[in-house]
């Protein structure tokens, strides 16, 4: 585990570096491959470079790939932090967008939108009521029952998810075969490939925003990951301040998912594989956390792009991977339960 | 009137049910130790979420620095009373550097980080314990009387007047009771004000501390532990034959209960 200052800021320079090559890698490569070095400097052309490279080369790179390679960026980001703020204001290392059935709700919210042909900013408004519904149901089950417990969370996490995933049976059900159906179908096992400079506009700015916020506020969560009395006796307004972090973290999975599906597992593991490198400390968690999601999730969609002639859904992957990396995090740690 | 708590006529039930707490008057002064006795279940904890403005009480029942407690925020209410809960483990595991820090929870604002004064207070909170060794471990893996001292650390580092501490011996064994009776005299003598609760009647004595004994009609008596602390009161409180006696080769009072 990296306990001083300084280790940790070469572990997050290093992978800045990495994420940075990751980019470049994942630019490069593709159906129509363009040479490494060519594309670091189309990227860095802005600052005025000779053109070196085909105007082909260009479009590749500018428009058709580096959407897609920022939407990687913010996503992974996006569902990691969401993950490490929801674990800590929920007091409970097991739970995630996906757990708690965010990301189902807003997938419900995307299709309802998908169904009613709705616009894309609407569809992500939906996503977000979505996700917001099912994260206040999610909190609602365990203070009825009056239990208080990482699993009664979980529970009725699993709970919502299955009532959802039913809404979503039936929203399919209805939805036009042709048209409607393979766009929602899409939606539920995620994908970066629609995505486009237009949908980043919206998009990328609340993403941001929401980091930011989640981001000053990491020192905050540490002290409302400890039980509700010692969190009000330090001087924590619950309400107010869990309230906020839940509301950036639903945004952040909304967007996420309006933009690219349901893309699983990230949130849960990321902060889970910060966590055994830096220890449970969130003001080293969120950042770190972002990071190796965002290059986690580039790697994955170079995956997606590569692997076979035709794309593969990147919920499959993040799947394959993701279970695995949770099963051994947890033997690892042995800690939780 | 340098009251750093003054209760007056606190009457508190939660819904639909008799008075847990009834026409209590106290005051907490800089500097005072108070033991707060009373069987399970007569409401101590209640009175302690009173005075730390987590239940609604009455207007001008309890004041905080003769600001009226319903008028303040949870923040500077905290920054006057640090809580110091029984030991539970959680779900996420802090260095004990990062642990004490959250003390300055209070201090700061909702986006702000600790600063290097704060980690300056941090330090010398575990200083003040002498327990800077710990600082590096992680709070889950040290024992419950390290942790105990953890918490209190955490609750200076608060910088408050007043300190509660929710039966700090309880989950103790016999050495770590001590040694923790022992910390909260030196906090009184620090100048902050120590209200803990205890179920031994003994720590009492053991303290010379003021005592509060809450009865089961949710009525409380203020006094010292020389008039509270005996036989009549005790046997009052609690079912069994109590006695109190002088034992002189301990040089003070004592109380224990006859052969089993």
């Amino acid at each position: 585990m990296i306990k001083s200052a300084k280790g940790y800021a070469i572990l997050i320079a290093s992978l800045l570096i990495s994420l940075f090559f990751i980019i470049a890698i994942s630019l490069s490569v593709g159906i129509y491959g363009v040479p490494f070095w060519q594309t670091v400097k189309i990227i860095f052309s802005f600052f005025g470079s000779e053109q070196t490279w085909t105007n082909t080369m260009e479009i590749v790179i500018m428009n058709v790939r580096l959407p897609r390679v920022i939407a990687a960026v913010l996503i992974g980001c996006a569902l990691a932090i969401a993950g490490a703020s929801y674990q800590g204001v929920f007091q409970n290392p097991l739970v995630s967008p996906d757990v708690l059935g965010v990301s189902a709700g807003a997938t419900v919210g995307a299709a309802t939108a998908i169904l009613f042909g709705f616009s894309h900013y609407l569809n992500m408004v939906f996503a977000f009521l979505g996700g917001l519904l099912a994260v206040g149901l999610c909190m609602l089950l365990p203070a009825l029952t009056g239990k208080k417990s990482i699993l009664a969370l979980v529970l009725s996490g699993i709970i919502v998810g299955g009532f959802l995933s039913s809404i979503l049976g039936l929203i399919k059900y209805l939805a036009d075969p042709y048209s409607q159906l393979p766009a929602i179908v899409f939606w539920q096992m995620g994908s970066l490939s629609k995505v486009t400079y237009s949908s980043l506009v919206v998009a990328a700015p609340l993403i941001i925003i929401c980091c930011v916020f989640l981001f000053l506020m990491r020192w905050r969560i540490n002290a409302l990951s400890l039980n509700d009395r010692e969190a009000q006796s330090l001087g924590i307004h619950l309400f107010k301040e869990r309230s906020l972090v839940i509301v950036f973290s639903t945004i952040l999975t909304a967007v996420s998912v309006s933009i690219s599906g349901t893309i699983g597992w990230l949130g849960l593991t990321m902060p889970h594989f910060a966590r055994l490198i830096v220890g449970d400390n969130n003001v080293k968690v969120l950042p770190l956390a972002g990071i190796i999601s965002a290059i986690f999730l580039i790697a994955v969609d170079l995956l997606a792009r590569n692997l076979t002639g035709a794309e593969i859904p990147l919920g499959i992957i993040t799947g394959f991977l993701g279970a695995p990396l949770f099963a051994f995090l947890l033997i690892r740690q042995r800690k939780i339960g | 009137m340098g009251d750093v708590v003054s209760i007056k006529d606190l009457t508190f039930a939660y819904c639909n049910q008799k008075n847990t707490l009834c026409e209590i008057n106290a005051q907490i002064h800089k500097g005072d130790l108070i033991t707060l006795l009373g069987p399970n279940g007569v409401g101590k904890s209640t009175l302690l979420n009173c005075i730390t403005g987590l239940l609604p009480v009455q207007k001008d029942t309890i004041k905080l620095n003769n600001h009226d407690i319903i008028l303040l925020k949870i923040k500077h209410i905290a920054q006057t009373i640090a809580y110091v809960p029984q030991i539970i483990q959680n779900n996420f595991d802090y260095t004990i550097w990062d642990y004490v820090t959250l003390g300055r929870t209070a201090h700061k604002n909702i986006f702000e980080q600790p600063c290097e004064m704060d980690y300056k207070i941090a330090g010398e909170a575990l200083d003040k314990l002498n327990i800077r060794h710990l600082q590096t471990k992680s709070f889950n893996e040290i024992s419950g009387g390290e942790q105990q001292q953890v918490c209190i650390a955490r609750a200076i580092a608060q910088q408050p007047k007043l300190i509660l501490l929710d039966e700090p011996t309880s989950a103790l064994d016999f050495d770590n009771q001590i040694k923790v009776l022992n910390l909260t005299k030196k906090l009184s003598e620090l100048g902050y004000a120590v209200l803990m609760t205890t179920h031994n009647p003994d720590h009492s004595l053991l303290l010379n501390s003021t005592v509060w004994i809450l009865g089961r009609d949710g009525r409380m008596t203020v006094g010292s532990s020389d008039e509270l602390i005996t036989e009549k009161t005790l046997r009052g409180l609690y079912a069994s034959e109590i006695y109190v006696s002088e034992i002189l080769s301990a040089n003070r009072k004592i109380c224990f209960v006859n052969k089993l």
